[in-house]
């Protein structure tokens, strides 16, 4: 049990270090803060939609193709 | 032109071919030919902020054509459950075509000539490529469209094979 929870002690220990060395020594981080702020204010949700549209035009396509498909065949069962 | 039992297999090849033909604009124009990013004509790449922006956007780009090909898969697994979908080749592949026509048409369409957040090639010669790509989709949807015609002869659905003794 000791043993155990020791190794799961030294698996956080080193993860942390994995995960803060970089973040601490990080030479770009400024300039990532910088990319990310702009990219949150310049209008983000006018470009996700913008993005997103041509993929959301298809799957309404590809959903009423379902749809017309699953009506169909209730018809012919039902017929 | 689409049976109702063809439905399931033609909207799955719709969307993996909208995802896979994303992931060709997306690897090949974006980042091997780097001709443009997602927003390459509302923030134009000048210096590594701007760069790293556009990065990020096409990053978010690539998630969407992700999501298409996980839905495309999802689809041609139910599909593929079911004995009456006929389990054609031309069918999928057609379906396919169509998919990826209809993604560089709207996507040009709308990105390329109605926002204009990006252009196939941006120069002087932008409204010809820009053109170019949208022929290009037609000419793919025509072609998608023309082999699920083709397919529409191949009805016979699997119950039919399942149903042989085996020898």
């Amino acid at each position: 049990m000791t043993r155990c929870s020791s190794r799961i002690a030294a698996s956080v220990a080193s993860l942390t270090l994995v995960v803060a060395a970089p973040a601490a020594a990080c030479p770009s981080c400024a300039l990532a803060t910088e990319v990310r702020t702009r990219f949150w204010a310049d209008d983000f949700g006018y470009h996700l939609a913008v993005a997103a549209l041509p993929f959301l035009l298809i799957l309404a396509v590809c959903w009423r193709l379902e749809r017309a498909a699953g009506r169909d065949e209730v018809r012919e069962m039902r017929s | 032109m689409i049976s109702s039992h063809r439905a399931p297999l033609i909207s799955a090849g719709i969307l993996l071919g909208t995802g896979l033909g994303g992931f060709v604009d997306g690897i090949l124009l974006h980042q091997i030919l780097q001709w443009h990013n997602m927003l390459s004509s509302v923030k134009p790449v000048t210096d590594l902020v701007t760069m790293k922006y556009n990065m990020l956007w096409d990053g978010l780009f690539h998630a969407f054509t992700w999501l298409m090909v996980s839905l495309g898969l999802w689809r041609l697994w139910r599909a593929g459950k079911r004995p009456d979908v006929p389990w054609s080749s031309r069918t999928l592949i057609g379906a396919m075509i169509l998919g990826w026509g209809l993604f560089n048409f709207i996507e040009g369409a709308v990105d390329h000539q109605i926002l204009g957040i990006h252009h196939v090639h941006p120069g002087e010669a932008q409204l010809a490529w820009d053109i170019g790509f949208l022929v290009f989709g037609l000419s793919q949807v025509a072609a998608g469209l023309a082999l699920l015609q083709l397919a529409r002869s191949e009805r016979a659905p699997r119950e039919a094979f399942e149903l042989v003794p085996p020898a």
